[in-house]
Parts: structure tokens; sequence; C-alpha cells
């Protein structure tokens, strides 16, 4: 267990997903801080300490789950800013969504996601997905305060 | 294209109209050519008349000199005539200026002559004939009548030079006219022939592109280009390329339309999965946080109940529904894409792809008990991963619905050849399954329809969209079937020479798969 403990982000404007999500997380042994966001700008502002979050106590560690439709500032959006940014740069992202277009994920790819998942129709799929993410999760280290070293 | 045809129509008969001129004007100067010969051929037979006159009378007067007997009106009517002759000689004569001169030449030598004859021939009706004989004995009578003779023979040698010169005119005319109709009748059958050709060439290969657009446009395929033009024929075409484009984009729409309604759909049924997954957890929960309980008889009963029974029969039917949405939503996404994704065409080892098609469904075919025995198939052209699909789904529907009241064959074969389409290969898939109701064969292809939803899994989509592949590779698909008896699906893909490269060392399947001994 890392000593600092990792704060999960999910991004996902679908409440349904997100209690999925989170509730598939807790089962497959997630105990990290979760915190769950509902479109890109409050994703950004999370990360960054600002607008609605510009009083939050910053984790030092955060991994994102981003999903790609989104209101507001998408999802491909928030990766570029992010990932644009070298303070931002290191940040572990993941994209979670329900498009397989292969140029999406080819355009996700090569602004630097680390891990694209699809939401796919086989629910089993995407639960399994979810769960060795978990597992991952447990065990991934995540430079401090998302700087990179 | 009425202007196109006026041209053909209108240029022989130009070329008639002047052939018909050209034939008027040369038979005008025949016509002319032989009235000079003839009046040429008339003139000389004046000028001998004009010369027996001129003898006649010398005659009758030497024989009144010498014999005194001949009657005195023979001379006069001989003398008389003369004059007479000369004018009519004139007359003939009048329009060539040289000819006229000289005969009024001889007519003023003749005068003095005929009068000397009348002189002569009274004096021997007077008795005077010893001095007419004195006076001819001058040189005067014979010197006259010479030069009168003279100036005759010129004049008539003019005149058949002229006649000769008339008569070669008139031969020219003839020779000419010969010509001019001869070549008047190639000229204008070569052009009549000629533009009829062209403009019939020209106009056959453009209708045959107009029908071979208008084949096309019946099956779907890429139309040839445009036809230059702007009469009819170019328009019909117009029409055609404007079709395509419209057709095109209709079903690209269509298209689209399917493609984002079944992807808005997956989102909701992500919900519909998870949550139906969560009551399940639920039930669960409530089950191990009620057991421990202490509960009087009747509401543990009615608890059970309700944990073990309802709620897991409500919660079943909602996975099985939601289950068979994201299937077809999963079809309507395929089908759709059916349209958009490129093929790779190339040569394929059919023998290999049904060998893999076999082998992936070889637990339904074990489970059936059936027996399944694929020929040789000829090697076809076409998208290796489509027409995998295809296959994989023709056999997979005859597996599915096998008659359980008796063992299940199926085949897998070819035809010698494409029927009548060149070019492309039979393939069928035969069964002694369930079979067709003629009543459903029409809607058999169309999407949605599904005969036996109670015997097998599936959606109804299959078929659809096994057409669609097919087509697009440009062959066509159908079934005969019997009900009860079972079902053929024929399918036509392009031939190919068979210079496949295989797909790996797969046997070919010729076995037999069945329960086993």
């Amino acid at each position: 267990m890392a000593p600092e403990s990792l704060m999960i982000l999910l991004a996902e404007d679908d409440d349904g997903h997100a209690s999925l999500i989170h509730r598939n997380l807790e089962r497959a042994g997630l105990v990290n801080g979760f915190h769950r966001v509902k479109d890109g700008q409050e994703a950004l502002d999370y990360v960054r300490g600002q607008g609605d979050y510009a009083d939050r106590v910053l984790s030092p560690n955060v991994l994102l789950l981003l999903d790609i439709n989104m209101p507001r500032v998408d999802g491909v959006e928030v990766l570029r800013q992010l990932k644009g940014d070298a303070a931002t740069a290191a940040i572990p992202i993941i994209m979670l969504t329900t498009t397989d277009d292969p140029r999406e994920v080819e355009r996700c790819y090569a602004l630097g996601c680390n891990v694209y998942i699809t939401k796919p129709v086989d629910y089993d799929g995407f639960i399994n997905a979810i769960r060795q993410l978990g597992l991952f999760l447990q065990v991934v280290r995540v430079p401090r305060n998302g700087k990179t070293a | 294209m009425l202007k196109k045809w006026l041209i053909v129509l209108a240029v022989p008969l130009v070329f008639q109209v002047l052939f018909l001129g050209a034939l008027l004007k040369s038979q005008l100067d025949r016509d002319e050519a032989q009235r000079m010969s003839i009046h040429s051929k008339e003139v000389l037979t004046e000028s001998a008349t004009l010369t027996r006159l001129l003898i006649e009378a010398r005659s009758y007067m030497l024989a009144q000199v010498v014999a005194g007997n001949v009657p005195r009106a023979r001379v006069e009517e001989a003398a008389a005539a003369i004059p007479v002759q000369f004018a009519k000689l004139h007359g003939l004569v009048s329009d060539n200026k040289g000819q006229r001169l000289l005969v009024d030449e001889i007519a003023a030598k003749a005068r003095p002559y005929v009068a000397w004859v009348v002189e002569a021939d009274r004096l021997a009706r007077t008795g005077r004939g010893e001095e007419a004989v004195e006076r001819f004995k001058s040189t005067t009578d014979r010197a006259t009548l010479a030069e009168v003779r003279a100036r005759i023979d010129r004049f008539l040698a003019e005149e058949q030079r002229l006649d000769r010169e008339r008569s070669a005119t008139l031969e020219r005319a003839v020779r000419g006219q010969d010509l001019a109709i001869l070549l008047g009748a190639v000229v204008s059958l070569a052009t009549g022939a000629g533009l009829v050709l062209a403009f019939s060439r020209g106009f056959a290969r453009r209708i045959g592109t107009l029908a071979e657009n208008a084949r096309r446009l019946a099956e779907g395929k890429a139309l040839a280009e445009p036809i230059v033009g702007g009469d009819e024929i170019g328009q019909l075409d117009g029409v055609f390329h404007a079709m395509a484009r419209s057709l095109k984009e209709r079903g690209q729409e269509n298209e689209m339309f399917i493609y984002s309604v079944s992807h808005d759909l997956r989102s909701p049924l992500v919900n519909l999965q998870g949550f139906s997954r969560e009551l399940a957890y639920t039930a669960a929960d409530i089950r191990k946080a009620v057991e421990p309980l202490e509960k009087p008889p009747a509401a543990a009963a009615r608890l059970e109940r309700l944990i073990e029974h309802d709620m897991p029969d409500s919660i079943h039917f909602i996975q099985n529904a939601v289950t068979r949405l994201s299937a077809i939503i999963d079809s309507l996404l395929r089908l759709s894409r059916a349209g958009r994704v490129e093929y790779r065409m190339q040569p394929l080892d059919l023998d290999a792809t049904l060998g893999r098609v076999v082998e992936a469904l070889r637990d339904s075919i074990a489970e059936k008990g059936a027996e399944v025995a694929v020929d040789d198939l000829p090697p076809a052209l076409g998208d290796p991963t489509i027409v995998e699909q295809v296959f994989a789904n023709l056999l997979s529907n005859a597996v599915k619905y096998l008659d359980p009241a008796r063992p299940g064959r199926i085949e897998v074969g070819a035809e010698p050849d494409g029927g009548d389409a060149p070019g492309f290969r039979t393939y069928h898939v035969r069964d002694n399954g369930l079979g067709i109701p003629e009543a459903h064969q029409a809607k058999l292809f169309l999407a949605f329809q599904r005969l036996h939803p109670g015997v097998a899994q599936g959606e109804g989509i299959g078929l659809a969209l096994v057409r669609r592949m097919v087509e697009r590779h440009g062959g066509k698909i159908w079934a005969e079937s019997e009900a009860g008896v079972g079902s053929t699906f024929f399918v036509t893909l392009p031939a190919s020479d068979g210079t496949a490269p295989t797909d790996g060392p797969i046997p070919r399947v010729a076995a037999t798969i069945g329960a086993p001994q």
C-alpha cells in the first residue's frame, strides 16, 4: 500500500454509469479515496485546485478515470490540456467510454492517455475491466503531486 | 437528337439535289449538242440539194441545146429554186458569220451563172443554139461553175468540220453525263452511308452506355463516366447519375441514422445491464442480512418467497431482455457498418475458410449430433473476414434450425459454374432441418423477420446482413426450401483463378463431426 493514498477522480456525466463504476471498484476491493465530477471543466478545476475546488486540499496523487462524452468540456479536451501542461502531464489518465471508433482511440493515445477502455455492450467484459483496473490501481505508484520527477 | 437525324437525312439530300442539277445540265448540254449535230447534217443536205439544183439546171440547159426536147418548165423551175435554196441555206447558217458570208458569196457567184444558164436555154429555144455553143467554148461557163463549186466545196468542208466538231461535243456530253450519273450516285450513297454509319455507331455506343448504366443503377454498382452530349441521351444519362447520387446519399443517411441511434442506445444499455446486475447483488445482500434475523414463520415464509423467487425472477427477466436488447443494437451497428466498411478483395481459399467456420461451431454441431460435410470448394474473390462471416452465419443457421426429429445433415458444396452469371461461382449450404414455409420465403432476407423465435437465439438480422455482404461482392444469395424437409442457401461470389495464398496449414474439413463414437 502506497504511503500516500491514491485519489481516484472519475469524470462521468451519466449518474448511472458513475454509480456502477464506483460500486464495482469497491467490490474489487478498492479502498482509495474516490471522487466523482460531472464534466470536464469540473475535472480540470479539481486537478488544478481552482474554480469550485479552489479550496480543496490537494491530494498529492491523483488518477483520472475519464469519460469522453461530457458536456462543457469533453474528455479529449481534458486529456489534451492536462497532458499539455508539464505540471499535470504525469497524471495517469484512463479513458472509459462507449465509443470504439478506432480513430478516436488513436487520437486519445496520440494525446497521451495511458489506457483506453471501451464500455462495451458486453457488460461482463466491462465489469471485468473495472475489476482489473481496481486491482491495478491498488498497486500503482504515482509521482508526488502528479509532477514529473 | 432530332437535329442529328435531320443532318443524316439532309446531307445526302443536298448531294442528291446537286447531283440532279448536274444531271439536268448535262442533259441540256447533250440536247444542245445533238441539235447542233442534226443542224449540221441538215446544212450538208441542203448544200447537196443546192449543188444538185445547179447541176440540174445546167443539165437541162445542155440537153435543150443538144437535143432541144426539154420542157421549158424544168429549167425555169430549177432556176427559180436556186435562189430559194440559197435563202434557205443562208437561214440555216445565220448563226455562223463565216458560213453566212460564204453562202452570200456563193450566191453572188452563182447568180450570173444561173442567169447564163437561163440565157443559154432561151437561146436554144429560139433557134440560136450555135451561139450558145460558141459561148460554151469560152472558158467563162466552166470557170464560173468551177468557181461556184469550189466555193460550195469550201462551204461544205467547213460545215463538215463543224459537223465533226459537234459530233465530238455530243459524244463528250454523253460521256460526261454518264460519268456525272455514276459519280453522283456513288457520292450520294457514300455520304449517306458514311453519315448513317458514323451517327449510328456513336448513337449505338451511347445507347449501349446508357443501358449499361441503367443496369448498374439497378444493381447498385458504380456508374460509368457520364455520357457527353447535350441531347436526350446525355440528359437521360445525367438523370441516371443524379439518381445514383441521390440513392447513395439516401443510403448513407440511413446508415448514419442507424449508426447514430444504435450508438446512442449503448449508454443507457450499460446502465440497464449494470443495475440489473446490482439488483441481483442487492438481493443477495438482503438475503445475507435477513438470514440471521429472528422471524415469525408467516413473515419468514413470505420473506423467503420474495427473496428467493419474486425478486430473482424479475431480475432474471430484466436481464434476459437487456441481453436481447444489446444483441439487437449490436447487430444494428454491424448492419450499418456493413455498408461503410471498406472491403479488401483478394483470392480466397474457401476450403480453409470453411474449415475455420466448422471448427468454431464444433460445440453446437456436436450438441445437436449433426453431421457436416464440406466438398472441395473452388476459390473465390472477396474480403476474407466478410466471406467468413457469410458462411459462419449460414452454417450457424443451418445448425440452429435442425429438426430434432431426425439426425441433422449439413452439406457445403459448389455448383460447377456461376449459373447465368459469368465470372461467378455458386456455393451452397444445404441442410435437412426445419425448412422454411413458402409464405415466409419472400421475407427471408429482410431484417428483423424471425420465423422460429422459440427455437434459437438471434435477432433476425443475420440474413439481411449476409445479403448486404454478398451483394457488395457483386454476388447474389437465395434460398430453396421446403417446410419439414430442409433448406438450401445458394451464394454466388466472384470466381478466382485460384492463385490464392492459403491462410495457414489448415486441413480441409471433409470429416464428419458427430456424436463421439
